[in-house]
């Protein structure tokens, strides 16, 4: 049974404001957990990977990265080496056709 | 079906350190405590702090609490009541917009047949409220203690509370009869 309470419009405005309240943000929640005394480096770890939902991305991507970064440095290479070693290889292929015999050829 | 365990329950666990049932309480009041936060300090930034410092004390004093005495939701509010007292109003009072736009927007109004522009001027207007009429207003009303919970919490009389009340509500009826 409705009283007369019921029917008092500012009670009812509250009642709607009170449907319409807001929540607590994501990372809120995560950033209690990980900010708790005793927390592990593992714990905080996760709970920071787990915050936003980007972090896992950039995290996989990272090995990624680093390969790419050495890659690159290991496909530069030093010009006088190589120059030395067709050198060699040209001394090497001398040498080899001075072995064979003319009626080989 | 498996029931959730009770905040009894799992306060108990987190008196012994179990942080998952820690993490739990924490994600089953959050949203709460988060409102009350944004209504007293009015500062998104500031009730963010106060909600953390609010849960670092209950893991804390989790073996001060008894069910027995207040249920864990009243218990909570009380803890960042007097957080609030002791440490936010220190800080110079910030009108945060960001808090009156996360107040007004972030709700569900889809679910409501209530007029939004009402339920902004409302909002508004307790925003505007003294501090004590401000505070006793959200945990009556919004947050949805009783006047003897809401005593409990900003540590007044039931009369004290009850005067309070009907002063924040008079104010209001006047704001919006003018209109």
């Amino acid at each position: 049974m409705k009283t007369e309470k019921d029917h008092d419009p500012l009670n009812q405005h509250l009642d709607g404001l009170r449907r319409v309240q807001p929540l607590a943000p994501p990372h809120l929640a995560s950033r209690i957990l990980a900010n708790l005394p005793g927390a592990t480096v593992q714990e905080r770890a996760i709970l920071w990977l787990t915050d936003k939902l980007w972090r896992p991305a950039v995290a996989a991507a990272v090995p990624l990265m680093l390969g790419f970064v050495a890659g690159m440095f290991s496909s530069n290479p030093n010009v006088e080496e190589i120059t030395d070693w067709y050198a060699a290889q040209d001394l090497v292929y001398a040498a080899s056709i001075e072995e064979y015999d003319y009626d080989e050829l | 079906m498996v029931s959730e365990p009770s905040d009894e329950t799992l306060m108990a666990r987190v008196s012994d350190g179990d942080k998952d049932a820690f993490g739990v309480l924490v994600h089953r009041h959050i949203d709460a405590l988060y409102r009350y936060a944004l209504r007293l300090t009015m500062s998104v930034n500031h009730a963010e702090d106060l909600v953390q410092e609010t849960w670092l004390a209950a893991w804390q004093n989790a073996k001060r609490y008894r069910a027995d005495k207040a249920g864990l939701p009243t218990w909570l509010h009380r803890i960042l009541h007097n957080k609030f007292i002791d440490g936010t109003r220190k800080r110079q009072p910030l009108y945060d917009q960001q808090a009156v736009d996360v107040l007004v927007n972030d709700g569900m109004l889809a679910q409501t047949q209530s007029d939004p522009e009402l339920l902004s001027r409302l909002n508004a207007m307790i925003s505007a409220l003294p501090e004590q009429q401000r505070a006793a207003l959200t945990l009556a009303h919004l947050q949805g203690f009783s006047n003897k919970q809401v005593a409990h919490i900003l540590g007044l009389s039931v009369r004290a509370t009850e005067s309070l009340l009907a002063r924040a509500r008079r104010t209001l009826r006047e704001q919006l009869s003018d209109g």
